[in-house]
């Protein structure tokens, strides 16, 4: 498995962080060796739709699962509502960004 | 726009990325100018109701005072509140749905939002058909820009409310 995948951003509760239509390159193999920090930009699979991706940043770690936010948290659906997400829905830390 | 942008961007017309999303609170998308449309409607109609109150006639008692003020009252709240919920409407498409991008294509689109809020109060303190109707217009240029970007055409129409007055609708049945 190729370790970068790139994702295009689409809503707004990553900003400023993102935006719509900014790119983000994930590292899938980011948690190989050590697992998620508090802090992360991370892309996961979406915990109320699992065809779909979610990017967001790690606010807590716990055993075998982390609660996600969004930077702009007053607009952001996140683990405040869906709760906290398993460790295995994470599909890498974002390694880079590409702003519009 | 970073070279990087550039070079995924060329990337994703070859073969698309997938989307990550940054879920916003609702994932909603459920907009519609419709109901500051009916707002507007509303108001012109209860303008042309209270000019049609029949007037006490001279040496009238207190009695067809109270009633004819009750009416009056009854009409005007109506008009107030509907003046306000166009404002509060129109306030929802431009905080929450427009986008800059939006702006960019329609830029008139500010000033209009600005030109409903103050006709929208005017709507309120006055009793002036016409002014109801410039409420309406801008509305309905508000609803034109809308269906724009959703790429729906409309066309303008008069719907049987009694209100004499075009509307804007989508086409998109």
């Amino acid at each position: 498995m190729f370790p970068i995948a790139r994702f295009r951003v689409d809503d707004r509760s990553m900003e400023p962080t993102l935006s719509p239509g900014d790119y983000v390159l994930v590292n899938r193999w980011s948690y190989a060796l050590h697992g998620p920090v508090q802090g992360d930009l991370v892309v996961a699979r979406d915990p109320e739709n699992p065809t779909r991706h979610v990017v967001k940043r790690i606010a807590d770690v716990a055993d075998g699962s982390v609660y996600l936010v969004g930077d702009n948290a007053a607009l952001s659906r996140d683990s405040r509502t869906y709760g906290a997400v398993p460790r295995d829905l994470l599909v890498g830390r974002v390694w880079s960004t590409a702003k519009r | 726009m970073s070279a990087l942008h550039r070079v995924l961007r060329w990337m994703d017309r070859v073969s698309p990325a997938p989307v990550a999303y940054a879920h916003c609170d609702i994932p909603c998308g459920i907009y519609d100018p419709h109901h500051a449309q009916l707002a507007a409607h509303t108001v012109i109609r209860m303008i042309d109701l209270i000019e049609q109150i029949p007037k006490p006639a001279a040496g009238a008692g207190p009695k067809e005072w109270d009633t004819y003020a009750s009416k009056v009252s009854r009409h005007t709240a109506t008009k107030e509140q509907h003046a306000e919920l166009a404002k509060h409407e129109v306030r929802i498409l431009w905080g929450d749905y427009f986008k800059p991008e939006h702006a960019q294509q329609h830029p008139e689109l500010h000033e209009t939002v600005w030109k409903v809020l103050k006709l929208g109060s005017k709507g309120r303190q006055e009793l002036d058909r016409k002014q109801g109707e410039e409420l309406l217009e801008a509305i309905n240029k508000i609803a034109e820009i809308f269906w724009k970007t959703k790429n729906v055409p409309t066309v303008r129409a008069k719907p049987p409310y009694n209100t004499n007055a075009e509307t804007v609708v989508p086409k998109y049945a």
